[in-house]
This record gives C-alpha cells, structure tokens and sequence, in this order.
C-alpha cells in the first residue's frame, strides 16, 4: 500500500491511499475449494489476528451445518482468541510506538513480551501463528498438560510489564507529546466514517461485538470495554492498552471455569443450502465472513468484509490538514493491516 | 508528565540494563520446541496403506502420491503408493495428519467384502450415501462378536471400531432399565450383553407420479425390434401388484405369472385385476393341483416385472419404491404378505401369536424389515437352514407390534393375548436391538475392510450402525517431528521423497534449552557455546 499526498508545503492537502497491491482474491479462490481446505487460506490475510478470522469463517458454516459447537470447545475457542488479541495488541502498540514514533525501547517490549504468547499458541496449536485451529463442530486440540499453569505465570508476567510500558510511556512525556492531540476523530465522524473496533472506541463509542452480540463464552464472563473520548493516536493507542489489561481479567477467568468434556462433535463436510454471516470482534474491529451454501462441498460464496478496511476510510479524513511529520503516527494508530483490508 | 514521572521511566529503563536480554544466540540457544510442534512430517512406511486422504485433503496441493520402486515391499500397501511432500508449498496446516473431516461407511445388505466404490449404502443420519473409498487391512488384536436379538448374523467388528449404540443400566432389581438413552458412539469394550445396538430408519422420501420405462417389442424371430415407453401410473394399487408378484410371482419367456393357492380367491380376482387395469389384457387362469396361476402373456409386463427379480432368491425392490411414500409402502408389504406370509394364530403346540414372512432372497428380507421400520413396526431377522434347500430369511413381527401390524395388513382376527410386550424398542430415528451374546477372541493377521461413505461418518454393518474408523489418517502413518536436521539445509539437492520422510530427523541435544521454572523471558539459560 502506498499514499499518495498532495502538500502545501509541510501541510497534507489531500492524501489518497493506494490499496490492492496484496490482493489475492481470496472470496473467488474459497469457492472453488471445500470448507476444510479454506480455513488455512482464509486465516491467511492477518496473520497476527489469525483465529478470530478463522472463526468467524467457522461460524456461520456451524450455524447452517446446525451443529452445536460443546462447551470447553468454545472455551477454548474463547482463550486463543483472547491471548491472540493481547499478542496482536503489543505487536500494533509496538509498531505505531517503536516504528512510526521511533522508540526503539517500545518496539523492543512489545515484541518481547509478544514472543510468550506465541509460545502458548505453539503450545496449544502447534503453530505460533496461523493456527487453523477452529474446524466446524469445535477445535482440534485439547488444552495440553501444562498450559494452563503456564498461561498463568505468562499473565503474571505479561501484567507485570504492563506496569512497566505504563511507566516509561504512558506516564512519561516523551511519547504522550508526540501522540496526543494528533489525528482527532470526533465521535460524530467516527460513526459517519463507519470505524470499527479501538478507532470507533477511542472516539468515545463503547461498541463491543462481544458485549453488544455475544459469541462464544462472552456471555458468561465479565469484562469493561474500555473507551476515550478524545479520539487523538494517543486514545487509539491507550484503547490497546486497555483492552490488553481487559483480556488478561477474562482470560484469568476462563482458566476459573474451563468445563470438562469434549472438545468438538462431528460435523459434515458439507455446507448446507442456505446463508449465514458470522460476526467476530478482532483485535482490529469487527469481522464478518458471509457464507453461501448449495448444499455442496465448497461453499457457493463466501463474502469477507474487515476491520482494516472499513479504519482506512478514516485516513484520509485525519491526514487532511496535519503535518507530514504527524503522518506516521497516525497511520500506526489506525493499526491497518494491508493483507487484511486487500485480501 | 511530572518530573516525577520522567524519573520512573528514566529508572525503569535503568533497571533492564541489569536485566538479560530478550533475544537469543541462535543458533547456539533454541527454545525447547513442545510436543505436537506442527513442524516436518513423519512417515511410517510400514502403516501408510496408500490410501490418498492426505493427499486429498491438502489445501496447497503439496503431497503427491508416488510409486516406490523399492527392494522392501510393505503388504498393507500392495501398489507402493507413498504421500510425497513439496515443502515449498506446504503451509504446515497438518490436516493431513489430523484431517478433521469425517468419512461414512456401510454394507446394506451386501458383505462388507463385495462393496464397491459408488454403492449406496445406509447411514446412521437415515440417509443413502455413496461410498467414496475402501479400506482393506490386516488387523492384528482384539476381534469383538457381537449377536443382537433378531438379526441373523454376528457382527465382527475390531476393538477400536465406534458403534451408535444406546447403553442400559441396571435398576435396583438387577433389571435394565425401562427405554433407551440418547445413542452414543461407543467401542465394543465398553458393551454389555443387554444395551441397545441401533439401526437406522431410512428417512428419505422420493415420491413419483409415473414409472417409467423403455420396452423392446417385437418378434423375437423376425429381428424386428421396437423401443416403447411403458408409463404406469405409480398408485397404491400397482405396489400392492409389485407386492403380489414379490411374493408369488414368476417371469418366464413372455410370460408373467402369479401362483396362488387355489382357495385364496380373493388374492387371483385381486391380482387379474390389477393386471387388467395396468396392461390392458385380460389374464389367463388356470388351476393345477389345487394351485391357480394367474398368467398374463405380455412382453411389456415381462419386462415391467424383471426390475423386480425374476427367481425367489433374486427378488428385491428397486430404489423408487424404497424411498416412495408410506402409504404406497403399505400397499406394497400388504401384497407380499398376502403371498409368503401368514398370521399365525395360537395353537395347542405354540401358544404364540405372530406375523411371519418366509423368503429366500436377502436382499427382499432386509428391504422388507426397512420398510416396516418405517412403518413404526419393528420386525426381527431371522436365518434358516434346511437340507435339500436354500437358506430362507424369516421377518417376524411380534409381541406388540402384531396390532399394529394387523391394522396394516386389514386382517380382522381375535387377539386372544392379554399381556403383550417387546424386547425391542423404536423411535422416529433408530430401531433399538439389545445384544444377546458379546464375545471377544484374538486374531492375527485377520483382514478387516472399512469403507469411507460422503457425507456422514458412519454405516450400517451387520445391520447396526457403526461407525468409520478413518476420522485421521486411517492407520496412523504421518505424525508431526518437532525436530528439524540441520544438515539437512547444508546440502545443496534437497528430494523430499518417501524415504526422506521416514527418516527420523536427528535431535541435537546440545542444542536445545530447557527452562527451568519459567519466570519470563529474562530466565533463559545460555547453553555451551560450541
């Protein structure tokens, strides 16, 4: 992805960006292929966010399949997605604060503390990224032995060093000057522009898939959704920030309450005929796979609209007026994922 | 934002500088990799059947099924077929170890032996699927016999074979409990003598207004030959003709006929009748030995009537009446049971009252017990063998199924019984039969067939549904390798061939870390630097 800039000077007058350069048609391949064989293609375009994507390819398939997905699976569904979003979260609170701002110390935390969380994926799934993990009917591991007492010594840690980053930047002029007050999206523009997830919330709009349409295990955990009325980078950054301290509550409660009993049930390897959106919060807004099923093997449409392309509506919105110098930090702040909005 | 506040960050950057660093001195340090790693592929030559479910299921198309010319021949895998790996292109998803997706299989009234791929075959959901592939092997272990009560053979099945089954337990009387459980799948161990095996109800209904065929007419010696469409309308009426000629009917040369005993003049009017409406020509009656055979001179019914089998052993119902309409399928069994089957009423030697149809063809016996189950009328198997003739099949309903079954049939007669009941049980989904003998022996070396069937997971096998045992790879052949050979990537040809797969990659020891106790990323033991 590119943008192009019209400047006055050191003033952007108009900036258009130049998408598509990583599309790859991933809506046309999945309907020549069966539904097991999309989920890896289909997880593919965010790779850091892989299993909410997964998921919410997976779910309206099980909601035309009619099958019920048991207990600890969704529990279990519930805990990666969640450790996922707290490894997604440091890893754009990394690059907006380490790369577009230049703190090497920032980039350096975040992917550090990152790394522990991709280890307890490689534990769970077997992979630290792209998990194809979510098969219709349920998941395809059980909690391995250990993980649990290992995820509890991870959240100790990773809450541990939260305080630290909260030290050294949140409570330290030296990245606080250079975010806050750049890039205002007023609550009005935000709704106008249709922003989703930590865009939408920073601007003073507590809206949460998980709390406003509960899937999984949401429903039965307790958890705030943090939102700023500001809509400065700084909000969008601190609105990661939160939401990390948010996840780790939840997923302490899981751990609590993870049920005993199976895992997944068997399903079909067919889509059966009819229609189904599925909606998944992720890390970078909201998410929906819109199947088609005709009752065959592949399903006859599969229709993907992301969080990332519906917050780049807001860049050229925010670029307009501000400093070149300004510009980073305000594309880190929208945390865009080209893959995820081209796919 | 206080000079405070600068001086907490400015600290908190002085304290890491005590601290270790977060990265590691690869590749002197390596992680320990946790078990289940989705890393290389592992290929254990001597279990892969060459069977092609991981070469199906792969989504980048990476793994081609190759022949192995090879001095070692394995005999579970008698073409020598081995999964061949292009790691370029794999994306490590690993369904080919673990493909997730479910297989069905099942013999309907075919030994499991003479399936072929294709067939049609009865699954636990009461719908007919088609077999996709076929799975011979050796088995070597535990072989579990299993007897449910009225069925006519044992069902062999291994140790790890799933089956839907409903299990009973006992009450305080050391008496089962009264109805079945929700079925669940479970292996043969964990079977009882008295809990439910399952067979499924077909739920498929296809009606249709016309049957439809081509018909050859003309004379056999003129070498004329003309094609017509025979179309008769599919009534009630003409299954309970398809009933008649089920039980007692014949076609010889161009003749059809239907012999009845000569008392039974309710069925011949009956069946000339018929004959009549649907043929357009009057039948020919004639009476030998007290036997009266109704007989209709026609090449087109000739033909009609072939669908259905020409010899009592080679009788059996075409698919479009298997899934016709209920009503339909009453007529039909009504017509059948007119033929070869009979009430029996209580008599000084056997007090039993009962309902039972004799047959020779197998086939006929199965699709009837099919089509009363989906009557609601649960009706038992049973295997007769005489000298001198050909084993007959014995459908029987009884006990209190024998009401239902009389007002089926029309049959006014006096139930003398004052107490009835039936050790089977049935719903909308599954015929319940309590097993009567569970035994187990071991084998070596027997071969047991499995097939793989679209759709659903499972198949009716000895007439009780069980399920495939192909959820994975079906014998276990690939398995995931954490590890990874250095060398490996030294070299400058890298074939990944079937031979390579079965390696097992080499561990370097002196190159993995353990943690010990984890307390975060500062606590990463350095190990010898070489």
């Amino acid at each position: 992805m590119r943008i192009k800039l019209k400047t006055d000077g050191d003033i952007i007058v108009e900036a258009t960006p130049d998408i598509g350069y990583v599309h790859r048609g991933c809506e046309k391949i999945a309907e020549s292929r069966n539904i097991i064989k999309n989920i890896p293609m289909l997880e593919r375009p965010n790779i850091a966010d892989s299993s909410h994507l997964n998921w919410s390819y997976i779910a309206p398939i099980e909601e035309l399949q009619r099958v019920e997905v048991p207990e600890r699976g969704l529990h279990i569904r519930t805990m990666l997605c969640e450790i996922n979003r707290i490894a997604s979260h440091l890893y754009g609170m990394a690059i907006m604060g380490g790369i577009f701002s230049g703190h090497t110390t920032m980039y350096m935390f975040g992917f550090g503390d990152r790394e522990l969380l991709l280890d307890l994926h490689e534990m769970l799934t077997g992979a630290r990224m792209t998990f194809s993990f979510f098969v219709p009917g349920g998941v395809r591991r059980d909690l391995p032995k250990g993980f649990v007492e290992k995820l509890a010594q991870t959240l100790d840690y990773i809450e541990r060093h939260l305080g630290a980053i909260d030290r050294v930047f949140v409570s330290n002029p030296l990245f606080v000057e250079r975010a806050r007050g750049v890039g205002v999206l007023s609550k009005d523009d935000a709704i106008k522009l249709g922003v989703v997830g930590p865009v939408l919330r920073a601007s003073g709009v507590a809206c949460d898939v998980r709390r406003d349409a509960p899937y999984g295990v949401y429903d039965r955990v307790d958890f705030e959704i943090p939102s700023f009325k500001e809509g400065d980078s700084l909000s969008r950054w601190l609105v990661r920030f939160e939401e990390m301290k948010q996840s780790i509550s939840i997923l302490r409660q899981l751990m609590r309450d993870i049920p005993k009993g199976p895992i997944a049930r068997k399903s079909p390897l067919v889509v059966p005929r009819g229609e189904a959106i599925g909606r998944v919060e992720s890390s970078r807004g909201e998410i929906n796979h819109y199947v088609v099923g005709d009752g065959g093997d592949k399903p006859f449409r599969v229709k993907m609209s992301t969080g990332s392309f519906k917050n780049l509506a807001a860049l050229p919105f925010l670029l307009k007026g501000v400093r070149i110098g300004d510009m980073p930090i305000i594309y880190g702040s929208l945390d865009y994922w080209p893959v995820e909005a081209d796919r | 934002m206080t000079p405070v506040s600068a001086a907490e960050a400015f600290w908190e950057g002085v304290k890491h500088i005590f601290k270790r660093t977060f990265t590691l001195k690869h590749p002197y340090q390596r992680h320990e990799i946790p078990d289940g790693y989705r890393g290389r592929h592992l290929l254990y030559m001597d279990r892969c059947t060459g069977c092609g479910i991981c070469a199906w299921i792969c989504p980048e198309k990476c793994i081609t099924m190759v022949p192995v010319a090879q001095e070692k021949t394995y005999p579970q895998n008698p073409q020598n077929r081995f999964p061949q790996y292009w790691y370029i292109r794999c994306c490590f998803c690993h369904f080919c170890v673990t493909p997730d997706t479910l297989v069905t299989t099942n013999p309907s009234v075919k030994p499991i032996g003479e399936i072929s791929i294709g067939d049609r075959v009865l699954t636990h959901s009461g719908m007919y699927r088609s077999v996709r592939n076929i799975y011979k092997r050796n088995y070597s272990g535990r072989l579990y016999s299993i007897r449910p009560l009225g069925a006519p053979f044992d069902l062999k099945v291994t140790e790890d074979h799933p089956l839907l089954v409903s299990s009973r337990k006992f009450t305080k009387r050391g008496r089962f409990e009264k109805g079945p459980q929700k079925p669940l799948w479970k292996t043969p161990k964990d079977l009882k003598r008295g809990d439910y095996l399952t067979i499924p109800i077909a739920k498929e209904i296809r009606d249709i207004e016309f049957f439809e065929q081509d018909i050859e007419i003309g004379q056999p010696g003129t070498g004329k030959r003309m094609i017509r469409r025979l179309r008769l309308q599919a009534s009630p009426d003409l299954f309970r003709l398809v009933g008649y000629y089920l039980a007692e009917g014949y076609a010889v040369r161009r003749t059809v006929g239907f012999s009845f005993g000569e008392h039974e003049r309710e069925y011949i009017n009956d069946t000339a009748r018929l004959l009549e409406k649907f043929f357009g020509s009057q039948p020919k009656r004639q009476t030998i030995h007290h036997s009266t055979h109704v007989m209709l001179h026609s090449v087109a019914a000739v033909q009609f009537f072939s669908t259905f089998g020409h010899s009592s052993y080679g009788k059996r119902i075409p698919n479009s009446m298997m899934f016709a309409p209920i009503e339909k399928q009453k007529e039909l069994i009504k017509g059948a049971w007119r033929g070869d089957g009979y009430l029996h009423q209580p008599t000084r030697s056997n007090k039993a009252t009962y309902f039972e149809y004799v047959t020779t063809s197998r086939d006929l016996a199965f699709q009837l017990q099919q089509l009363l189950l989906r009557n609601g009328i649960v009706a038992q198997m049973g295997y007769t063998m005489h000298r001198d003739r050909r084993p007959a099949y014995i459908v029987s309903v009884r006990g209190s199924f024998v009401s239902a079954m009389a007002m089926l049939m029309d049959a006014k007669f006096k139930d003398s019984r004052t107490k009835t009941f039936s050790k089977f049980e049935i719903d909308r989904n599954y015929m319940y039969v309590p097993i009567r003998i569970i035994s187990s022996v071991d084998v070596t070396n027997q071969p047991v067939v499995n097939l793989s069937v679209e759709g659903d997971e499972s198949y009716v096998a000895g007439n009780v549904t069980a399920h495939n045992c192909t959820d994975y790879c079906p014998t276990g052949a690939l398995d995931y390798t954490k590890d990874y050979d250095l060398a490996e990537y030294e070299k400058e040809l890298i074939i990944w061939s079937p031979e390579r797969l079965s390696k097992v990659p080499a561990a370097y020891e002196e190159y993995r870390t353990k943690f010990h106790g984890w307390t975060g990323v500062d606590h990463v033991p350095l190990s010898k630097e070489p």
